[in-house]
């Protein structure tokens, strides 16, 4: 739920493989889909004649964030901050357990990630089992995420 | 040997996710980092409660710098708005001591000059400022109306035949192992109940969270909540009886060859307990009675296994508001002052109101993102006193605009929730309030000049 697919980012690219960003097209949209680069690192994109192909992709991305020892790219726009991620979070259903009844974390909790300002921030990202290589793989919480602001990649 | 081998295994792969793992220091335990820690605040809060919608989630935190917030936990989109618009450029001016006292003076007039006066909006105040407009309504010989009024007076019609099977929150969180929601969606309304109470919250008898809950949803057009339903059927309102109908009798309606009815069939036969929440605004009034009696048959011989609680898409304390009405007038819906209303509630939908009423007096407690409700078509034009704190569309067809502070944020205000429980939402300590009046200061004076 919620990935991106390659091809939709590179439908909205100029597809004119100038290399200006020190690759091909299609490279370029592999970078974007994982949120190693941003639209505006590809130059042609800047031109007036891509203005819609930019606005479409600023709007397919979204204003994001990544995190790099998770993988998880919250999309800031689209978050509700309903808090689901907090509470399908395994981390958090087994060791606090306020938390798993359903109260959001308190700022003394030592959790994954909270709810601040009306936004799914990360707090302990060290804390996620997708930190830890021999820890069972989870996506619960880009999963549950109804508003599709949350992305593992 | 290869069972102690696996037993030893499992318990390692329980034990690596709690706490005494973590602080043992074994090999590969995670230890949280250092992490920023945010201390740039004068003042913090925390297990406030917000008032932005019925959800009143009571585990909030603000952190507060030379008057202003600067940061805040688990508080929703919603109630982010809301407090975002009381705090920066939303806001009306406040009105100098003479102005606010000419201005209560030509409401009054007003008022007094156009009778009878509808006093709408009360179900978006604290109890203080409803019981305010209550005795308002009733000195001016009024309306006293709450903005789901129709959908009000359709549950309540279906109450006084079939009973009321309500419940708290909590008990929902514990027991429901069913949770549908007709025409209700959360995720637009109450951005946190399916994480605090209804989906995921991990209860008493639902310990696995959503993995313990079956999800159903009745919706007319696209949501996101189909995503996380097991069933979701998408239909108009004039087909819910007969999907009623279909799930609790012999009746084959029509509904009965959707995709999903034979997994909500079934997944009715194996809960134990059902939550169904509905918005009686956007349901029929037969299929409001249907779902009541419903709820009725379930539980008859005593054993309660269904619980129908409406989660009411308007004012945010319209539990409240039914709460007074019931004590006031047995209502539940509002009442009727005019001269041969009786103190009952009025008859007919906002057309029939409108040509009785001969002024409006309108109560606002949120923005344009946190309360959606205009004034009803059939009522504009009629003469407006403005009750608000907001800069809202409503200030154009207003004659006189009052603005005030807002519950929860600059003053204390008591809010039933969506269950009824009420709690007290407290004004944010350390707030810089720029000393707007009450709502029940701006009624003391409305009244006062009634009644002179």
């Amino acid at each position: 739920m919620g990935r991106k697919s390659i091809y939709e980012i590179y439908e909205l690219l100029p597809k004119t493989n100038c290399g200006k960003c020190g690759m091909n097209c299609m490279g370029f949209a592999g970078y974007l889909l994982s949120r190693d680069v941003r639209p505006q690192d590809c130059p042609p994109l800047g031109e007036p004649e891509f203005e819609d192909k930019m606005r479409a992709l600023s709007e397919l991305l979204g204003d994001w964030v990544k995190n790099e020892l998770t993988g998880l790219i919250v999309d800031r726009e689209r978050c509700i901050g309903c808090g689901i991620c907090v509470h399908v979070c395994p981390v958090h259903a087994a060791n606090n357990r306020e938390v798993a009844l359903g109260r959001g974390p308190r700022h003394t909790d030592t959790v994954v990630m909270q709810i601040v300002d009306a936004r799914v921030e990360l707090i302990h990202p060290e804390l996620c089992n997708r930190a830890i290589p021999s820890a069972p793989p989870c996506k619960a919480c880009a999963d549950y995420c109804p508003t599709d602001a949350m992305e593992l990649v | 040997m290869a069972l102690p081998l696996v037993r030893e295994q499992a318990a390692m792969s329980i034990q690596k996710f709690t706490r005494a793992f973590l602080e043992q220091g074994e090999p590969g335990a995670r230890k949280p980092g250092d992490g920023a820690v945010f201390d740039d605040y004068d003042v913090q809060s925390d297990s406030m409660v917000c008032a932005g919608c019925s959800c009143l989630c009571d585990d909030v935190s603000y952190y507060v710098k030379g008057g202003r917030v600067v940061r805040t936990l688990n508080l929703c989109e919603v109630a982010m708005k809301r407090l975002d618009s009381a705090l920066a450029g939303d806001r009306l001016p406040v009105l100098p001591s003479e102005e606010l006292r000419r201005s209560v003076e030509a409401g009054a007039r007003i008022m007094k000059g156009h009778s009878p006066t509808l006093v709408i909006g009360a179900d978006g105040l604290h109890e203080a400022g409803m019981v305010g407009s209550w005795e308002l309504a009733r000195a001016l010989g009024g309306l006293w109306l709450p903005w789901s009024f129709v959908g009000m007076k359709r549950f309540f019609d279906g109450v006084r035949r079939w009973g009321w099977a309500g419940a708290i929150l909590d008990e929902v969180r514990d027991r429901a192992d069913l949770v549908m929601f007709w025409r209700a969606d959360p995720l637009e309304t109450h951005h946190r109940h399916l994480s605090r109470y209804s989906l995921f919250a991990r209860g008493r008898y639902t310990e696995r969270g959503n993995s313990d809950r079956n999800l159903a949803a009745v919706a007319a057009g696209d949501t996101v909540m189909e995503r996380l339903c097991q069933q979701f059927f998408r239909m108009a309102p004039s087909e819910d009886l007969g999907l009623i109908q279909a799930l609790t009798g012999p009746n084959p309606a029509p509904a009965s060859a959707h995709r999903d009815f034979v997994s909500l069939v079934k997944a009715l036969e194996r809960s134990l307990y059902i939550a169904l929440f509905v918005d009686p605004e956007k349901v029929t009034a037969d299929a409001m009675q249907g779902i009541l009696e419903w709820a009725a048959a379930v539980n008859a011989g005593g054993h309660r296994r269904m619980a129908v609680l409406p989660l009411w898409g308007g004012g945010v304390n319209a539990s409240g508001f039914v709460q007074l009405s019931l004590e006031r007038n047995a209502s539940g819906c509002g009442a009727d002052f005019s001269e041969g209303g009786m103190g009952a509630v009025p008859e007919g939908d906002w057309e029939d109101i409108a040509i009785r009423v001969g002024s409006v007096l309108m109560f606002e407690s949120g923005p344009d993102g946190a309360q959606r409700r205009r004034l009803p078509g059939p009522l504009l034009g009629k003469p407006l006193v403005l009750v608000t704190p907001f800069k809202r569309p409503s200030l154009d067809q207003a004659q006189v605009v009052i603005p005030t502070a807002l519950a929860g944020i600059e003053q204390d205000g008591v809010f039933f929730r969506a269950d009824g429980l009420p709690l007290t939402a407290h004004a944010v300590p350390g707030l810089a309030c720029d000393g707007y009046p009450t709502v029940e200061e701006v009624i003391s004076g409305l009244l006062r000049e009634v009644l002179a």
